[in-house]
C-alpha cells in the first residue's frame, strides 16, 4: 500500500541542535566561539597569529584543514593552544560541522579560555552551510581576490557579521577598487562591518582588536 | 562536496520517519531548497544513488528537489517580492538594505513509501503530525 508522509523537518536539524547546545554550553563558561570562512590563503592563521601578541585574552585554536598539521604547528610557535581537525579522516569534507568542533573541543580538553577560533576549511562554499555553534562570524578576503566575490558568494557573506579584507598593503600594486568591494559586500549584507588590514604593517589591526573586545 | 553531507542527512532523518511510520520501501523523499543554497542537483542525485544502497528500505528511493525562489523585504519602503541573487536590491525604491524572507529554505517536505503489513496501513498519513 502506497503511503505519504508530511514530514516538514529541517534536513540540517540534526547539526543545528548540536550547534545551539554547543553555543549555550560555550557561552555558560565564557567562552566566545569565532567561525573564520575565507577562501584558502587569504590569511585566517596569520590574523590569529597577528591577535595573539596584542590582546590580553586566552586564545585557542581549532584548525580545519583537509591534510597538514602545519597551521597548529604555525600558531603553536606564536604561543597560542591549537587542535587540528583534518578533514581527509572524513573523506576530504570541505567543511566542518557542529559534531566535529564539540568532539575537538573534549578532546584537546579546552577549558580557561576566553576566545576559541575555529579555523574552517578554506573554501567560500561549504562552510556556509553548516552551523558549527559560533557566536560570530568573520569573513576574510584579501584585496588579490577582487570586488566580485561577495556578488559570486552571497551565502558566505550573508552568515557572517564582521568582513575583515586583508593585505591591504598590497593594494599599491592591484587594480582592485576597494570602495567598491565594500559596496559588493554591504549589497548582499547591509548589515556588515567591515575591517582592513594588514598583518604585514599592523594597519587596521586594533580595529580587529575593538571588535573581538565588542564580541566577547 | 558539501552535498555528501547533506544527502547523508537526508537519509539520517529520512529512516527515523521510515521507521517510526512502518515504511517498508521508500519510493520517493520531496526536499524544498532555497535559492541561496549552492547545491548541485545532478551532485546531490549522484550521492543520493551511491547512499540509498547502504540504507534498508531505500534501495529504489527517487529524491525530488524542489528550488524555491529567493525573497526578499525593503527596510526603507516595505515592498517585497522576488529577486535574483546575488542582486537583492529592492525593484521598487533601489535600496540594498534588504531582509531576506525567503531563500535559505532546506528541508524533507514528504516521504513516500510502501508497507506489506495491512495492519498498518490503517492509519491517516494526513493525521500525521511531524516538526
Amino acid at each position: 500500500m502506497q503511503k505519504e508522509i508530511k514530514v516538514m523537518q529541517k534536513i540540517l536539524n540534526t547539526n543545528d541542535t548540536i550547534a545551539q547546545q554547543l553555543r549555550d554550553s560555550l557561552t555558560q563558561r565564557g567562552i566566545t566561539l569565532l567561525n573564520m570562512i575565507s577562501a584558502p590563503g587569504s590569511g585566517k592563521t596569520s590574523l590569529i597569529e597577528a591577535t595573539a601578541g596584542r590582546t590580553g585574552k586566552r586564545l585557542f585554536v581549532i584548525e580545519g584543514d583537509i591534510q597538514t598539521t602545519l597551521d597548529a604547528q604555525r600558531v603553536s610557535s606564536k604561543g597560542i593552544g591549537a587542535y587540528q581537525i583534518n578533514t581527509g579522516l572524513f573523506g576530504g569534507s570541505c567543511h566542518l560541522e557542529a559534531d566535529w568542533i564539540r568532539s575537538a573541543i573534549e578532546e584537546a580538553g579546552i577549558d580557561d579560555i576566553d576566545i576559541l577560533f575555529v579555523e574552517n576549511i578554506g573554501n567560500l562554499v561549504c562552510p556556509a552551510e553548516f552551523d558549527i555553534g559560533a557566536h560570530h562570524g568573520v569573513l576574510l578576503i584579501s584585496v588579490t581576490e577582487g570586488e566580485d566575490k561577495p556578488l559570486k558568494y552571497p551565502l558566505a557573506f550573508q552568515v557572517s557579521q564582521t568582513c575583515v579584507i586583508t593585505k591591504t598593503d598590497l593594494l599599491p600594486y592591484l587594480d582592485i577598487d576597494i570602495d567598491t568591494l565594500k559596496q559588493n559586500i554591504l549589497k548582499v549584507n547591509p548589515d556588515m562591518k567591515i575591517i582592513e588590514i594588514s598583518t604585514k604593517t599592523g594597519e587596521g589591526l586594533d580595529r580587529w582588536i575593538d571588535l573581538l573586545d565588542s564580541v566577547i | 562536496m558539501h552535498e555528501a553531507s547533506i544527502v547523508r542527512a537526508i537519509f539520517e532523518s529520512s529512516d527515523e520517519v521510515r521507521k517510526s511510520e512502518g515504511i517498508d520501501r521508500v519510493t520517493r523523499i520531496k526536499i524544498v531548497v532555497g535559492g541561496m543554497h549552492h547545491l548541485v542537483p545532478q551532485v546531490m542525485r549522484h550521492y543520493f544513488d551511491l547512499m540509498r544502497l547502504e540504507w534498508e528500505g531505500f534501495e529504489s528511493a527517487q529524491l525530488d528537489m524542489k528550488i524555491v525562489p529567493v525573497q526578499i523585504k525593503c527596510r526603507k519602503c516595505g515592498w517585497s517580492g522576488e529577486v535574483e541573487p546575488p542582486i537583492f536590491m529592492c525593484e521598487q525604491c533601489g535600496s540594498f538594505e534588504t531582509d531576506m524572507t525567503q531563500g535559505k529554505d532546506l528541508f524533507i517536505e514528504t516521504i513516500q513509501g510502501e508497507t506489506d503489513d495491512a495492519e498498518r496501513n490503517q492509519g491517516n498519513a494526513e493525521d500525521s503530525e511531524y516538526q
